[in-house]
């Protein structure tokens, strides 16, 4: 591989790079929390990227690149690697990938393995509950407040979750859902919950659903189910920017 | 150990720009052009399946989630190469081999990241004089027990003390025993360095070789593993491991093996040990001990920053002594 191509190949994963850290397509794939590392590296990139092209142009005009190196008869000795490594060329698919078919985030069939439960233990003392009416939760909230909270402060309280659909226990039946992520895609696993009342949805479509929980006595995580939500209002919505929680 | 040389390197890289018409560019150039008229019928493609859409996803969210960590660690690597003498870290480093691996397993407490940024930079110690049983352990502890990967181990396994004790030591222990194992052996011939641009035309100039080097060469071997990792992370059922769960032996060897395959990042691995919570705490340990120190894509990079020979020996070995410490200590502690 030439020297301009490599720089070339640099140029392109830090472009695409930073515009998928700008327009908000990296978060289909990362936390919020990546961004900024993300401009800077692109940033580093197209430094490393332009900075190579600049110099090999001022050089090959001026010609001190060949004071040094006369080509020698025994030179292409067929080390044709060295001249970068031809490996380097996979750098650039998942970046191509990324800019020309832009990966959708993880949705219906990457929850069907998960159980959906988060696999939280009892925990004492939680702040109290906001205020709103109905009062915005991240389905991990809900879920960590419905199994784990021995106040049982979701009792009576009118909660809104968006998730998406995804396939439920029982043919037929969807349960809603959103993925979260520790880290990246790689690592990402489902949080659901039961919802009752509700009409038959198409996989992957985007809801927003206010309802009440139906209560349940604690268990060990071991015993632990789905908690279930009874709905009153459902509608359907745009997928959120950061489709993860 | 052999570094060709880098002289022999440029002349043959400016006998061939001159004289052969330049492939590859005209290559990018239409690879480009495809994706980009094909794009319509590409992206229907993706659509129309969703594993072919999950893999994309694992596997280009594998390559962005690196992409700072790689960054920062050719970056590194090339300052190494460039900024310092080659005898400075022989000299800051005990004279005596057996004694400075413990130094360098230690010393990989000062880097923050991921096993991405790790590999370039052994490399360059390695090149830079330094010994390479010396540069392997700080290459195995630096993933490992690095500031960032310790706290969210303690957030993973709800500041579990034993957790991240355990973890930190079995780690500096699999890295300083390969080191001393390393020293014992004797096998530095199996290495083979491939050469950098050679030197002389300014420290920057230098500096922007070394660091797009290893860029590509790096971020080429570590795509290569984020491939097999994704292939694994959509189409291997999570069902067929949990049933493995029961037997502590095989429970260790089925998360060890695990770690290997799935090649998530050192900083994010704490918490999917975490979420197997069916797995025994030895078992979850040995996944946090090996995953840093031997897996797809870190063998990957190995083959391409010290070659084939070396890896073929080094990372099987690593995963024994992974494995023995992380009984040995989780034993102990858990």
């Amino acid at each position: 591989m030439k020297r301009f191509t490599q720089n070339g190949l640099i140029l392109v994963v830090g472009v695409i790079a930073a515009l998928a850290a700008i327009n908000g397509v990296y978060l289909n794939f990362v936390k919020p929390s990546l961004q900024v590392p993300l401009l800077v590296a692109s940033g580093t990139l197209l430094l490393l990227g332009g900075y190579g092209l600049w110099a090999d142009r001022r050089s090959s005009v001026s010609g001190e690149d060949d004071q040094d190196h006369e080509p020698s008869p025994d030179a292409g000795h067929g080390h044709d690697h060295e001249r970068g490594p031809r490996i380097g060329w996979l750098l650039v698919v998942p970046f191509l990938l990324l800019g020309v078919v832009v990966p959708p985030p993880l949705g219906a069939y990457s929850a069907a393995e998960d159980s959906g439960l988060i696999g939280i233990t009892t925990i004492e003392g939680l702040p109290p509950l906001g205020d709103g009416d109905p009062l915005d939760l991240t389905l991990a909230e809900f879920q960590g407040r419905a199994l784990a909270d021995p106040e049982m402060s979701l009792t009576g309280r009118r909660v809104r979750l968006t998730g998406f659909a995804a396939a439920g226990r029982i043919p037929g039946e969807w349960v809603l859902t959103r993925m979260s992520l520790n880290c990246c895609a790689a690592d990402g696993f489902a949080v659901k919950v039961a919802v009752e009342g509700v009409p038959p949805l198409a996989e992957d479509e985007w809801v927003q659903v206010v309802g009440t929980w139906r209560p349940a006595p604690l268990v060990g995580v071991e015993e632990q189910e789905l908690p279930v939500l009874e709905v009153e209002d459902l509608i359907r919505v745009e997928a959120p920017e950061n489709p993860y929680e | 150990m052999i570094i060709e040389d880098p002289r022999q390197d440029v002349t043959s890289e400016h006998y061939q720009e001159s004289s052969r018409a330049d492939w590859s560019l005209i290559g990018l150039s239409l690879v480009m052009l495809a994706l980009i008229l094909l794009r319509p019928r590409l992206t229907a493609l993706v659509e129309g399946s969703d594993a072919l859409a999950a893999w994309l996803t694992v596997f280009v969210s594998i390559g962005l989630q690196s992409l700072p960590f790689l960054a920062l660690g050719v970056v590194l690597s090339a300052a190494i190469a460039v900024l310092v003498p080659a005898d400075a870290l022989a000299r800051w480093l005990p004279r005596r081999p057996a004694a400075a691996v413990p130094v360098a397993g230690l010393s990989g407490v000062l880097l923050p990241g991921c096993e991405c940024g790790a590999v370039p930079i052994a490399g360059s110690l390695v090149s830079r004089g330094v010994r390479p049983a010396v540069s392997l352990t700080f290459l195995l502890a630096a993933p490992a027990i690095n500031p960032v990967v310790l706290v969210s181990t303690a957030v993973a396994f709800a500041g579990s003390v034993e957790m991240v004790g355990a973890r930190f030591t079995a780690s500096l222990l699999t890295a300083v025993v390969m080191g001393w194992i390393w020293l014992a052996l004797g096998r530095d011939h199996l290495i083979s360095m491939p050469s950098r641009p050679a030197s002389g035309r300014g420290r920057l100039t230098d500096f922007v070789a070394a660091a797009r080097h290893d860029l590509l060469h790096a971020g080429g071997f570590l795509v290569l593993g984020a491939m097999v990792a994704a292939t694994v992370n959509v189409f291997v059922p999570r069902s067929v491991l949990d049933t493995l769960a029961g037997n502590l032996l095989v429970s260790v060897l089925v998360m060890a093996v695990f770690a290997v395959v799935i090649a998530v990042c050192s900083e994010a691995d704490a918490f999917i040990a975490a979420s197997m919570s069916q797995f025994p705490p030895t078992a979850q340990l040995a996944f946090m001990v090996v995953g840093p120190a031997v897996d797809v894509k870190l063998f990957a990079m190995q083959v391409g920053t010290f070659g084939r020979r070396f890896a073929l020996v080094f990372a099987p070995l690593t995963f024994v002594v992974a494995v023995v410490s992380a009984i040995g200590v989780g034993t102990v502690l858990l």
